[in-house]
């Protein structure tokens, strides 16, 4: 039963889903692979709010998850598209080897 | 509900301007081509102005309706800011009439995004609600990611936005995750009920680690010091219109939601349960963010990317005005509404960049050092009046009279020597010091325009409606320079209403309460 799974192993999960997220964010260099890693992120936060909807008993959390899913499939819709745009010019998706800009 | 949708009118009417002008491009190539989009933008977003101008004559206190409240607020601060920005958006739409083509930008969408990321900012400063407060900020990033990334065949703009996008994700993920502490662990996401809760000091870690990655989160968007690596490469990278707004309008949409979140919200609750205190965060923060700012603009050869770190530098002396909240526990309630003078400096930095940039967009692009400051030479002889606005526009930044800048940091730094603290005067000896340093860099590009020879590369554009809206932008800088008491006076009604509620001992005493409203008006007299 998931009543006596205690809140705070939820809790755990997504934040090791969270902080395995922006781990490959700061340490992965492969453009695909951040971007994977940036939906780990949201996916971490969507669980904690499922966990915390389901123990306070507030479906609130519920409707904050369904925002965050879609605003997860727009964000990873224009980061594609980016990533395409980059791929056209760079025929790389490592991001060191992008170094028009002076940064 | 009917009150709670003419409240919000200015936001719907800006919302269908930008899917309207969306739509053009199903439109057959020749009617296409036919339509005026930076006027039908700059008319959409004129109505705009009219209902904001209306509802501030109106009763501008009166609450959102039930249905709206709790999610948004519609005061006088909103208000004010929804006009800086709707003025601002406009303002770069006309500017960027005729540079479509030049730019290789498609028409459409690039106007129909600028009124979308507006729809963005404007939710994002009325937002009373985290969830709302964070929406808001991806209607806006991802909006920004777009037009950033928009110029076709660009491998710059592409890369801009591409590293724009990761680091605008990642911010976005550590303020959602503190964002859903928050909420668990409190149950509420109104800004109100958080501070409220934050103030009470005995949560759980949790809260504050909440609290502190929505303090990250907001930081890589406002671009305080470790933060901002960002901001430089999308200044580069980025058609020159597109940089215009985002540091001509979506700084300033994002500072003002930070002064929200600090007044209303939460900010020096958050560290009740810290090491160290408020003001000591933000002074240290702010003395960062300004002297990096400076220190790294003086070594720049584009002067895009030097506007960049100028903007950050900014961002410091802004920050500064964070101090002007009575610290938790110690009533000095009469300084309460001291962010006037912020707001202010908002709308004259936000004037100053606008310009600064619309003028840039103007030069001839091509090659790959389109901001280079070599392209800048010889620019009075062949353009006169464009090199006499970016000269006004950098002057402004640098805050010398007699331009709007120049009060805008008199104002400020005033502001915080009056508090009197022996820590704040060196602090206000520290953002002086740093505005003398600025004026090496701002004044660099000036000499190259006046002083040196040049044949430049191409032809500068030149539009009648560009042109007009530099000319506007450069009057609104001078008169704001030598008549700033009106518009001072505006913010400083507007931000009264941001006032600081929840600190304990303002709450307990009622009286207490009251007294500075009287204090204020009788000084404004």
């Amino acid at each position: 039963m998931i009543g006596e799974v205690p809140l705070y192993y939820y809790l755990l999960l997504s934040f090791l889903l969270f902080a395995t997220g922006m781990l490959g964010m700061l340490v992965r260099r492969n453009v695909l692979i951040m971007l994977m890693a940036m939906q780990l992120m949201l996916g971490g936060a969507n669980l904690a709010l499922m966990a915390y909807a389901r123990f306070r008993g507030d479906e609130a959390g519920q409707v904050m998850a369904f925002f965050v899913i879609v605003l997860a499939a727009a964000e990873g819709a224009v980061g594609l598209a980016l990533v395409i745009a980059v791929y056209r010019h760079f025929k790389t998706l490592y991001i060191d080897r992008f170094n028009t800009l002076k940064g | 509900m009917s009150s709670d949708l003419f409240q919000l009118l200015p936001l719907i009417l800006v919302a269908v301007t930008g899917l309207g002008v969306l739509l053009t491009e199903l439109l057959p190539e020749r009617a296409r081509s036919a339509v005026p989009l930076a006027w039908l933008t700059a008319v959409g977003l004129s109505a705009g102005l009219y209902v904001v101008c209306s509802l501030w004559a109106g009763d501008a206190v009166s609450p959102v309706g039930a249905f709206l409240s709790g999610w948004v607020t519609i005061d006088g601060f909103t208000l004010f800011v929804w006009g800086t920005l709707l003025v601002s958006t406009m303002l770069v739409a006309l500017y960027s009439h005729g540079i479509e083509a030049e730019q290789n930008l498609v028409k459409g969408e690039y106007y129909g995004f600028l009124s979308l990321a507006l729809v963005g900012m404007m939710m994002l400063v009325a937002a009373a609600n985290l969830l709302v407060l964070f929406l808001a900020l991806e209607t806006l990033s991802v909006s920004l990611y777009a037009l950033v990334g928009m110029k076709r065949g660009s491998s710059r703009s592409a890369e801009a936005a591409l590293k724009f996008f990761l680091n605008g994700g990642l911010a976005s993920a550590l303020l959602l995750y503190g964002l859903v502490l928050l909420w668990g662990e409190t149950g509420t996401l109104e800004l109100a009920g958080l501070g409220a809760v934050l103030a009470g000091g005995s949560g759980s870690p949790l809260l504050y680690l909440g609290g502190t990655l929505v303090l990250v989160g907001f930081g890589f968007k406002v671009g305080v010091v470790p933060f901002h690596m960002w901001l430089p490469d999308v200044h580069e990278g980025a058609p020159t219109t597109v940089v215009g707004l985002v540091s001509g309008a979506v700084a300033v949409a994002v500072f003002a939601a930070l002064l929200r979140l600090v007044y209303q919200g939460m900010l020096p609750e958050v560290f009740a349960g810290m090491p160290f205190s408020y003001a000591d965060a933000v002074v240290f923060v702010a003395v960062l963010t300004m002297t990096v700012g400076n220190l790294m603009a003086m070594h720049q050869q584009d002067v895009k990317r030097m506007l960049a770190y100028a903007g950050i530098a900014h961002v410091g002396y802004l920050l500064t005005g964070l101090l002007l909240v009575p610290p938790l526990g110690s009533g000095n309630p009469g300084l309460r509404f001291a962010s006037g003078s912020v707001l202010f400096y908002l709308v004259a930095q936000g004037l100053a960049m606008l310009l600064a940039f619309g003028v840039l967009a103007r030069l001839p692009t091509g090659g790959n050092d389109e901001g280079g400051l070599v392209r800048l030479a010889g620019l009075s002889r062949r353009r006169p009046g464009l090199a006499f606005l970016l000269g006004l526009a950098l002057v402004s930044l640098a805050g010398f009279p007699p331009t709007a800048g120049f009060f805008a940091r008199f104002a400020l730094l005033r502001e915080l020597t009056v508090l009197g603290n022996g820590k704040l005067v060196v602090l206000v000896g520290i953002a002086v010091a740093n505005g003398l340093l600025s004026a090496y860099y701002y004044l660099r590009p000036v000499m190259h325009m006046y002083m040196q020879d040049g044949a430049g590369e191409g032809k500068e554009l030149s539009s009648r409606t560009a042109n007009f809206a530099l000319v506007v932008l450069a009057a609104l800088i001078l008169v704001l320079g030598l008549l700033p008491g009106r518009l001072a006076n505006l913010a400083k009604t507007a931000s009264r209403e941001l006032t600081y509620k929840h600190a304990p001992n303002l709450r307990s005493s009622g009286p207490a309460r009251l007294a500075p409203f009287a204090n204020q008006g009788a000084k404004d007299r």
